[in-house]
């Protein structure tokens, strides 16, 4: 109280109880964990946005369209009709799964995320009834989104083509476009026996 | 990683608009628990009050960068935004406006829960019965301890106005908490006999 006079005193006692009783009052811990994760989006979304506004940017885009162009390129090599063999991957329908699995180790042994393959791409053809002559789509290589190693043997499975968030594009380390973030991006989608996502390639 | 001692209020928030989650957390640390008892002193509601809170945050999140500190401090900035957003769930057409309709029977407050000291129920009543301009004055400056200044910043007026505000809030109270007769006493019985017609 700042002032003392009759009126004050009266009120002082009271509203002084009634400031005992509240002051250990708090909001509720739920309202700290959602404003903790509204920040985390928030920073997550300047980042991308100054990312994309830095002076860095021509230097960005220009790597991601050098990604772009060698992932085109090697899709072009790859879907040559000359022989070539089976490339370490994921899982392709209609393939003895010796084969594949067998590829699989031998990725494995050259890294964590196999490149695309003709295989699949003709098995998806072939799943998805896709005419050879019909336009082509320009997709990228598959990306294994667990390391393979971590792979059942002797696995089947199936592609799906399904729609996913384009902020999923970052993740791989592809440029998104902020005009359209809302919109989402055609992806395929190889999923092991356990219905888990063991690789994903996305289509334009 | 922001060295938690010793830091101000302004410090923090300098760090947190530079993406800092752990000057952020602290920060609503520091300040949430004024924040929401300011809410819930001036809606008797819980719900409403967690709801001032969040929205205060969440500004604050989208809009820090605002806060100018020659204008007022950071406690008397966030004040200003629960009013605003105290004031907002009062215009609208919700559970939460149906609590701040009726403010002197707080029914899902942790008051309840804390106590059931019929005086102090009866102040926060009182408190809550007053007129909004009064009870923000009585609640900052008398229950969260605001100086006339801060309360000033927050409420947008001036110092005398706050003063003014204050000392007619407390003349209010003073009037609805002073003790009247009970029906058992004589004055009382007295009283209610006077309407009779024999």
């Amino acid at each position: 109280m700042k002032e003392q006079d009759p009126i004050c005193f009266e009120v002082e006692g009271r509203l002084r109880r009634l400031r005992e009783t509240l002051k250990d009052m708090e909001a509720p811990p739920r309202v700290e964990a959602a404003l903790k994760a509204a920040f985390r989006q928030r920073e997550t979304r300047t980042l991308e946005g100054g990312l994309f506004r830095s002076p860095w940017r021509w230097a960005l885009m220009s790597a991601a369209a050098a990604v772009i162009l060698v992932s085109i390129g090697g899709l072009w090599i790859l879907r040559r009709p000359a022989p070539a063999p089976p490339p370490p991957a994921v899982f392709v329908p209609g393939l003895p799964a010796e084969a594949v699995w067998a590829a699989k180790a031998r990725s494995a042994q050259r890294g964590p995320r196999p490149p695309a393959t003709a295989p699949l791409r003709a098995a998806q053809e072939a799943a998805t009834g896709a005419a050879p002559q019909s336009p082509p789509e320009i997709v990228t290589e598959f990306f294994a989104v667990t390391h393979p190693d971590t792979w059942p043997p002797n696995e089947t499975g199936q592609i799906l083509r399904v729609r996913v968030p384009r902020a999923t594009l970052t993740m791989f380390g592809f440029p998104m476009n902020a005009e359209l973030a809302e919109e989402p991006v055609r992806a395929d989608v190889a999923l092991g026996q356990d219905g888990t996502v063991r690789a994903i390639r996305f289509v334009q | 990683m922001i060295q938690q001692a010793g830091q101000t209020d302004e410090d923090l928030l300098r760090a947190m608009l530079e993406g800092d989650e752990e000057a952020f957390t602290l920060l609503y640390r520091r300040t949430q628990g004024g924040i929401y008892r300011f809410a819930y002193q001036m809606s008797g509601s819980a719900a409403a009050a967690e709801d001032v809170v969040q929205e205060v945050f969440l500004t604050l999140i989208r809009e820090g960068h605002k806060y100018d500190i020659r204008r007022g401090t950071f406690r008397a900035y966030l004040y200003g935004i629960a009013r605003n957003n105290v004031a907002r769930l009062k215009s609208r057409k919700s559970e939460a406006a149906k609590d701040l309709e009726d403010p002197a029977s707080p029914a899902d407050g942790p008051l309840e829960a804390a106590t059931r000291d019929e005086e102090i129920r009866a102040v926060q009543n009182a408190v809550l019965a007053l007129p909004a301009h009064y009870r923000e004055a009585v609640v900052l400056c008398d229950l969260q301890e605001a100086s006339y200044a801060e309360a000033a910043e927050a409420l947008g007026c001036a110092v005398g106005t706050v003063r003014s505000r204050l000392h007619r809030g407390r003349e209010l109270l003073a009037e609805r908490l002073r003790p009247r007769p009970a029906n058992g006493t004589a004055e009382g019985i007295a009283g209610r006999a006077r309407g009779w017609t024999l």
